[in-house]
């Protein structure tokens, strides 16, 4: 939809782009992460996966990202999927080998 | 660096927690004019912070299924500031349907997640793309452009 959208409305000079969060503690996740056996555990396993800190990523992270594609600022860009997760999805060959 | 967002009418889906919530509070800093639309009423402390920042804010409790109460969430948005610069369809939430769920379970998570963005952006478009002054050939004048940012998918947490 993120790039049919973005083909479409270009003519238009309307851009259209994707935010895609991974790892984010929200109400919800922590919601989540309680209904687990071992919370505390289950989170250590996550933030153990993310090569950029071994930290979760930040509500505020994710809004910086989305305002910056509202803006101006990123004018040119149109049709993309945008990944602030601390390269938990493409990035695992950083971490160390043990994962 | 100026974002040029001074004034910027924005919709929010579930912009009133967690992700969604951080998104209208950073557009307010930036100057924007956050339009939330959310299932439930806005927390105090939240709705104070939002106010602080940006008086003129707006806030329509809608259940996003509901396409009459979407159109309606956008006609009144239209008829107060005039017009609408951008759309954040952040409204979703992780809900673990998978191959065992079965069909109506699977509609059901495509109601909840899936559909309001389609809903939301056809009620939006007409108005984003007359705002809108990103040319084909030239950068746009500061502060003139118009955009919609959606996130199709939202692992294990919502707006």
């Amino acid at each position: 939809m993120t790039r049919e959208w973005a083909a479409a409305l270009a003519p238009h000079g309307v851009r259209v782009n994707a935010v895609l969060p991974a790892e984010v503690m929200t109400p919800l996740y922590q919601a989540w992460l309680q209904s687990k056996p071992d919370p505390a555990g289950a989170l250590a396993d996550i933030t153990a996966r993310i090569p950029l800190g071994q930290r979760m990523t930040t509500d505020q992270e994710i809004a910086d990202m989305v305002v910056f594609l509202l803006s101006d600022r990123s004018s040119h860009t149109t049709g993309q999927w945008l990944h602030p997760d601390g390269g938990y999805v493409h990035l695992d060959r950083a971490l160390p080998s043990s994962h | 660096m100026d974002l040029h967002l001074q004034d910027k009418i924005v919709i929010v889906t579930g912009g009133g927690a967690g992700i969604g919530g951080a998104i209208s509070l950073q557009l307010a800093r930036e100057g924007a004019l956050p339009v939330i639309l959310g299932r439930s009423a806005l927390q105090p402390a939240f709705a104070e912070t939002l106010r602080s920042l940006c008086p003129r804010f707006a806030f329509f409790q809608v259940e996003l299924e509901d396409e009459a109460a979407c159109a309606d969430a956008v006609a009144r948005t239209l008829a107060e500031f005039g017009g609408i610069d951008a759309l954040v369809n952040n409204a979703g939430v992780n809900d673990s349907v998978g191959l065992e769920a079965g069909r109506s379970a699977f509609v059901r998570s495509l109601e909840a997640n899936l559909i309001h963005c389609y809903v939301m952006a056809h009620l939006c478009v007409e108005s984003i793309a007359a705002r809108s002054s990103t040319s084909r050939r030239r950068p746009p004048s500061p502060g003139r452009a118009a955009r919609a940012a959606m996130s199709p998918r939202r692992p294990r947490n919502s707006g």
